[in-house]
């Protein structure tokens, strides 16, 4: 008897339990309070403070006004309707911020592109002065352990032509170009005659 | 996403429809009806408008955000990878020594 007892205690439980679970709250059923929870959820929401002016005006005339239909006991379809647009209205602040919040996710993105390629190509221009300072130091190095070993056997390094004394030089009798009388030693007669790959 | 493709469109035009057979009935109660579903019409247009306008905001800031994050990886590539080096500079052969 006690066992029978408590299999229908149990069984009441679960199905209070069950009723509970599946019965909607009152807050769900009732469009003016499905309308305020979206229009709290908007105004929880961290966002364009301009774009929740604007729609969430909206949404509280539209709330309080099927708050005040109710209450005049006016009839369902007119609370509902009130109740419908608040609700909308709300929705569509809450789409307003999440397109607000994206814009800005973008700005932030492009500012962030623009400051990794700068990154990037003051890294590319350190890169090169580090190259070119090795290579000059390199090339340094080469130079004066070269001088050290090879001095007499070396190329002396060439003399500009500017530095050429002028008694050294010989006009050339076609162009009246003056040349070093070094290149007049060669075959060729003139300045002119030398054909232009051997100048 | 296309705004066309929104059910929130779809669901304001039908609601547009049924104001018109209301508003074709020429009663009181017709009128009534069809003010109503213009009313909510409106709203489920502009809020169709508002999802589409902010689903394309928040494709455009991921595309970007990823496109963001892959400049970096690359950028990053590029600095851990160590500068090439320039060529060893071999020292000028001695020339010949004429007697």
């Amino acid at each position: 008897m006690n066992m029978r007892k408590h299999h229908l205690a149990v069984a009441a439980a679960v199905a209070l339990a069950v009723s509970a679970c599946t019965t909607p709250t009152p807050r769900e059923e009732d469009p003016i309070e499905r309308a305020r929870a979206a229009v709290e959820q908007v105004e929880n929401l961290t966002g364009c403070r301009q774009v929740r002016r604007s729609r969430d005006l909206g949404a509280h005339v539209a709330l309080a006004e099927a708050e005040q239909l109710k209450h005049k006991d006016k009839p369902e379809k007119d609370v509902r309707q009130a109740a419908y647009v608040a609700k909308r209205h709300a929705d569509i602040a809450a789409e307003q911020i999440t397109r607000g919040q994206a814009e800005e996710k973008s700005a932030a993105a492009e500012a962030e592109r623009q400051k990794v390629v700068l990154q990037a190509r003051e890294q590319e221009a350190t890169n090169a002065r580090a190259q070119a300072e090795a290579a000059r130091a390199q090339a340094q190095s080469a130079q004066t352990a070269g001088a050290g070993t090879s001095a007499s056997r070396r190329r002396p390094a060439p003399t500009p032509r500017s530095a050429i004394p002028l008694r050294w030089k010989r006009s050339c009798v076609t162009c009246r170009r003056s040349r070093p009388i070094a290149a007049w030693c060669s075959r060729w007669a003139t300045c002119c005659s030398i054909p232009a790959r051997r100048r | 996403m296309a705004v066309d493709s929104l059910p929130q469109l779809q669901a304001a035009k039908d609601k547009y429809n049924k104001a018109k057979v209301e508003l074709d009935r020429k009663s009181q109660e017709g009128d009534q009806n069809a003010v109503r579903l213009a009313k909510q019409a409106e709203v489920d247009a502009q809020y169709a408008s508002a999802h589409s306008q902010a689903a394309k905001q928040q494709n455009a800031a991921a595309d970007s955000q990823s496109s963001v994050q892959a400049l970096r990886d690359e950028a990053n590539r590029n600095a851990d990878m160590p500068a090439a080096a320039p060529a060893p500079l071999t020292t000028p052969a001695p020339l010949p020594v004429t007697p």
